[in-house]
């Protein structure tokens, strides 16, 4: 690799990747202090997201200067790390093994160290997107639907594994950006829609199957019934979604502002600081501020497939289209749920959200993403994948 | 076609960013207001109820007779009264936060949550139990009632709304009541409160509260009217006379006045509630404060009352077998009664096993509102009402001379005058005044026959009620009116309608005709005056009580009437004479020995029991008996068989002694005040009442001689102490 073709510091596309995720983060840390002010403790979580924003930077550093290729050479190491640790989270069910692994809200997603602890799904990710793209760099997809066969295989290890944890939110969203990286690299029309049909049709089989515990149906109800007046369903299972919608509707046009944090000091809406970090930054900021942070996603977006056009590396081009897919699959459902147009699952919105893994995770995707954007075109060849749609 | 792929996706995220933005559009911008007044909404608290501090009872010297006093509830939430799901769950997710619970499984700490906080609730009633010394039973019958009452306020405010709401059933009706904690033990010492406060402590859901309490100063000589607080169901709620009135009207267990001065006085006592709203910072949004019942005073003084009271009991320990007296003083141009005094009496602040026992003692009847409440055969003090009827019915005139041989009628059912039974001269030939004078039978049953028994009671009625439509009377819930027959009532009674003998019975005030002390009371204040008020023991009763002349009756024949009570009273011969005459004062009175029936001291109840078959026991009250067998309060008895009476017939007779009847009004220029006095089988009239009623009214002069020469100085009030200071109790 010639050095000489890398960039300097970091092209204008990382930085259209890294700037609206910086104003994600600060947004959710003034969200995230809404419900804070005026609390005994003092901002603790407030701080505690500062810090790991500080930490998220650094592994933005980390896996930008680490660069891609060299990561994408372990990319099924990274894999099989990641797995394993699924894995090993599972085990802990049946085996005691805490205090390193311990159940929060009887859920097996976290894996202890001391003070800091780590949300091994939002890692699953990042290798989940290398690894795929890994896969996918030389292989041909376009004869045979069975070609597909391996990067679903791929793509329901963690899907299954996070599911188990239970997880069911991080674990839906394998199969979408797996979806666009393999749109991306080339699979055929027919064979994505037979696949979307599939899909289509084992949804309500898997919603009446005993995975899909009640009350994870009783959530597709809460979007179903959310309109219905009745003051007894807003006030037990409808409540989180009827709280979200007058926190989000309230803000209004413009918002609020940073000063009137009444219905969050009041825990009015739970989880505002988690999955519901978006019905606060729509309080605090209205329409206008809605529309800008969906309008920072796209932007992230665009830039994450910039970098995969301008790229001439197979690797590099699924990598990044992964990475920025995964994000806004993530956003998309996370805004959904919160506006009662998706059902409510356990989704953080990236880089807003309260939570160090996620934040680690999320800007080591843009960093993956931004790495791509910093290798220039190296030949003259005929660019990978680019060959004649049917 | 990778581009192109990747133009695609960016266009799709793009049709998925505007779906987002659209669905934006419609909750911040279309609904955005609807959706702020929700969230405006969701900071609010419920309003909360401000209830006013109840007025106080003051005497007529302003001395506090009853009052709210501060004192502390020991109160649970509501929540664990109704053992409520919802609120239970929110205990429990408490419980789950504990250090303790920490790594158990899901299911685990739910289940050992649940065990915590059912543990924690027992802990909670036994606790209270021992600092109380309540039993389980008696706390969860307290805890029921609480349940009843709210439940009962809920389907009241959910059928009182107009508009249904969103509510479909009552239950779905949120109630502030519903996150406040109610009390449990009330009033409790300041032991119980540290005990409640240390053990109990930790608990959210219960707590210590600064409330208040109807405290009842009263001496015991006002026991029998000065009446409770408590709460009202049912169709008393229906009737309230504050039902358009939001901030008065009666809601399901509110304490209002139930009985007595309490119940008299609500209108001014109640005063009206507040409300206040505030915000989850406990801003206040909006405030309505409560208006603070108006005090209310009586018309009777105290001490006056117990000084009358000694000089009653005094009286029946003098003569037996006498076991109670009752006596009532109005003053005449107001109608305020002065004094009310029934003798034995009771305290109010005594244990239930106390109340259980007097209730029981038959023979002194100490729960008997003698004064009031109970009537009597008033005997020859109904002569001067009947000389009335007489002479305004044109049976008689004040000269009508009548020759009394000592009995009516010749043979056995003879009709005798009272001088033959008490181997007296006949009293020979009288005018009215001389009739009253000497209260001879034979001239009122003369003219009791004469009159016949429909117009004499009639007028009776008109002298003792006033206009037939007015309520008659001072207005309190135990007050009796007496009875004056009707024709129809005796033909059910008896079979037959009135019979002449009815109108000669009747003119002596005997037969079926009963009043009360202050009824009596009032006659003579109504002869003193020449027109019926109404009686009252408010000073400035609301109530409209005006003067309403007896029609028919000329100034004549109240002269008569009058002159004859004062000869009766004041010149030899007259049967008050000897027993009544004072130097200081001029009276007009009038004398009674009413023939009397003994109570019942005992009687076998029998009664069907629900599971079949039948149980009697011997008990003095059908209550001691249902508690001696065990029955529920809704027991009725299928039989009474009177056992024993009290008090026992004289010798030879069948009757026990006569009740001593002394009534006057005076001075007789000017009438100031009028009395009444019954002293319950004591004998005699002339021989044990009246001297009781001169030793009463010397202790009215030696008292409240003022009253007689409207001297300022008994003018009511002078020293009220101030209102204690409540705490605030939200």
């Amino acid at each position: 690799m010639n050095p000489a073709m890398r960039s300097p510091l970091l092209p204008w596309t990382g930085w259209a990747l890294l700037f609206p995720a910086l104003l994600l983060s600060l947004l959710g840390i003034l969200g995230i202090y809404a419900g804070e002010t005026g609390s005994e403790t003092g901002p603790v979580t407030t701080l505690r997201q500062i810090a790991y924003l500080a930490a998220a930077l650094l592994a933005f550093l980390f896996v930008y200067l680490a660069d891609y290729q060299r990561l994408g050479r372990s990319a099924y190491v990274i894999y099989g790390i990641v797995i394993a640790l699924l894995v090993l989270l599972l085990a802990a069910k049946r085996i005691p093994m805490s205090p390193i692994i311990q159940p929060r809200r009887n859920a097996y997603r976290w894996i202890d160290f001391g003070p800091v602890s780590l949300q091994v799904s939002e890692l699953a990710k990042v290798a989940f997107v290398l690894a795929l793209a890994a896969y996918l760099r030389f292989r041909e997809l376009q004869s045979s639907i069975v070609r597909l066969v391996g990067p679903l295989v791929l793509t329901a290890i963690p899907t299954v594994l996070v599911l188990a944890e239970p997880d069911l939110g991080t674990a839906l969203l394998f199969l979408p950006t797996a979806f666009v990286m393999l749109f991306a690299a080339g699979a055929r029309w027919l064979h994505l829609a037979v696949m979307a049909i599939a899909l289509c049709v084992a949804a309500p089989a898997f919603y009446f199957s005993p995975f899909m515990s009640e009350y994870q149906r009783s959530r597709v109800r809460v979007v179903l019934r959310q309109n219905q007046d009745d003051p007894r369903w807003h006030m037990s299972a409808g409540f989180q979604l009827r709280q979200s919608k007058i926190a989000l509707g309230s803000g209004r046009l413009l918002g609020r502002g940073l000063d009137e944090s009444d219905f969050f000091r009041h825990k009015m809406l739970p989880e505002d600081h988690n999955d519901f970090i978006f019905a606060v930054l729509a309080h605090q900021w209205g329409f206008a501020g809605s529309l800008a942070v969906i309008a920072a996603y796209i932007m992230m977006f665009a830039a994450g497939l910039t970098a995969a056009s301008v790229s001439q590396d197979p690797l590099g081009r699924l990598a990044a289209v992964g990475a920025v897919a995964i994000i806004i699959v993530q956003a998309v459902v996370n805004m959904g749920m919160t506006m009662g147009l998706l059902p409510i699952t356990g989704l953080t919105l990236p880089f807003a959200s309260f939570g160090g893994s996620a934040l680690i995770g999320n800007y080591a995707c843009i960093a993956l993403a931004a790495s791509v954007a910093r290798r220039r075109p190296i030949s003259v060849a005929p660019r990978a994948f680019d060959s004649a749609d049917e | 076609m990778f581009e192109r792929r990747l133009r695609l996706l960016l266009s799709f995220s793009v049709v998925v960013a505007a779906v987002l933005g659209a669905r934006l559009f419609q909750l911040q911008v279309l609904y955005g207001a609807y959706y702020d007044r929700l969230s405006e909404a969701a900071l609010e608290r419920p309003p909360e109820t401000l209830r006013p501090v109840r007025g106080r009872i003051l005497d007529r010297a302003g001395r506090v007779l009853a009052g709210d006093d501060p004192a502390h509830d020991v109160s649970v939430h509501y929540g664990v009264l109704s053992m409520d799901r919802a609120y239970l769950a929110r205990l429990e997710q408490h419980a789950r936060r504990e250090p303790a619970l920490r790594g158990l499984s899901r299911d685990e700490a739910i289940r050992v949550s649940r065990e915590i906080v059912r543990d924690r609730i027992a802990d909670l009633w036994r606790r209270l139990s021992i600092a109380s010394g309540l039993t389980m039973g008696e706390l969860r019958e307290r805890r029921d009632s609480i349940c009843r009452r709210i439940e009962m306020l809920r389907r009241y405010l959910y059928n009182a709304r107009g508009d249904r709401g969103a509510e479909e059933s009552p239950d779905a009706l949120r109630l502030a009541e519903d996150e406040m904690f109610h009390p449990v033990l009330r009033d409790v010492s300041p032991d119980v409160r540290t005990r409640i406060e240390v053990e109990l402590g930790s608990m959210p859901f219960v707590r210590v509260e600064s409330a208040v309490r109807r405290v009842v100063q009263a001496p015991p000589e006002l026991s029998h009217f000065i009446g409770r607080i408590g709460e009202l169901y049912g169709d008393k709620i229906e009737n309230d006379p504050f039902r358009d009135d939001p901030r008065r009207r009666y809601l399901p267990g509110e304490k209002v006045g139930i009985s007595g001065v309490e119940r008299l006085g609500e209108a001014s006592l109640r005063g009206a509630r507040g409300t206040r709203q505030r915000d989850r910072d406990g801003r206040v949004l909006l405030f309505e404060a409560p208006e603070d019942g108006r005090d209310v005073r009586l018309t009777i003084d105290c001490e006056l009352q117990a000084r009358i009271a000694r000089v009653l009991e005094e009286a029946v320990a003098a003569n037996p077998p006498s076991t109670g007296a009752a006596c009532a003083i109005i003053d005449v141009p107001t109608r305020e009664v002065l004094a009310l005094v029934s003798v034995p009496s009771y305290d109010c602040a005594a244990t239930v096993e106390q109340f259980r026992q007097w209730r029981d003692d038959t023979r002194n009847a100490p729960l008997l509102f003698r004064a009031a409440g109970v009537p009597y055969p008033p005997g020859s003090i109904m002569k001067p009402a009947a000389m009335l009827a007489a002479l305004s019915g044109g049976v008689a005139t004040a000269s009508t001379v009548i020759d009394c041989q000592g009995q009516l009628l010749p043979g056995v059912d003879a009709w005798h005058c009272w001088t033959h039974w008490r181997q007296l001269p006949p009293h020979g030939p009288l005018d009215a005044e001389q009739a009253l004078q000497h209260s001879c039978n034979i001239y009122l049953y003369t003219i009791g026959q004469k009159l016949g028994a429909a117009r004499l009671t009639d007028f009776y009625r008109r002298i003792l009620y006033g206009p037939a439509t007015a309520r008659h009377g001072a207005g309190l819930p135990e007050e009796s009116s007496g009875r004056i027959p009707t024709d129809r009532w005796m033909a059910s009674r008896r079979g037959f309608g009135f019979q002449v003998g009815d109108g000669r019975n009747y003119a002596l005030g005997q037969g079926e005709i009963l009043v009360t002390p202050l009824l009596a009371a009032n006659l003579f204040a109504t002869i003193a005056d020449g027109a019926y008020r109404d009686p009252t023991l408010l000073v400035n009763d609301p109530r409209p009580r005006p003067a309403t002349a007896i029609a028919g009756v000329r100034s004549a024949d109240w002269a008569t009437v009058r002159n004859g009570l004062y000869r009766c009273a004041n010149e030899p011969g007259g049967t008050a004479f000897a027993g009544a005459h004072m130097d200081e004062l001029v009276i007009c009175g009038k004398t009674g020995s009413a023939q009397s029936v003994a109570r019942i001291a005992a009687a076998r109840y029998r009664f069907r029991l629900d599971e079949g078959g039948e149980k009697s026991v011997v008990a003095p009250t059908v209550e001691a008996a249902r508690e001696r067998l065990g029955l529920p309060e809704r027991a009725v008895p299928i039989e009474r068989a009177i056992v024993s009476r009290w008090p026992p017939p004289l010798e030879g007779k069948t009757e026990p002694q006569t009740h001593a009847w002394f009534a006057c009004f005076a001075p007789r220029e000017d009438p100031r005040i009028a009395l009444a006095l019954v002293i319950e089988y004591g004998g005699s009239g002339g021989k044990v009442a009246a001297p009781v009623g001169r030793q009463v009214l010397e202790t009215l002069l030696e008292h409240a001689g003022g009253i007689l020469t409207r001297d300022a100085a008994y003018a009511p009030g002078p020293q009220t102490p101030p209102r204690p200071r409540l705490e605030d109790t939200e």
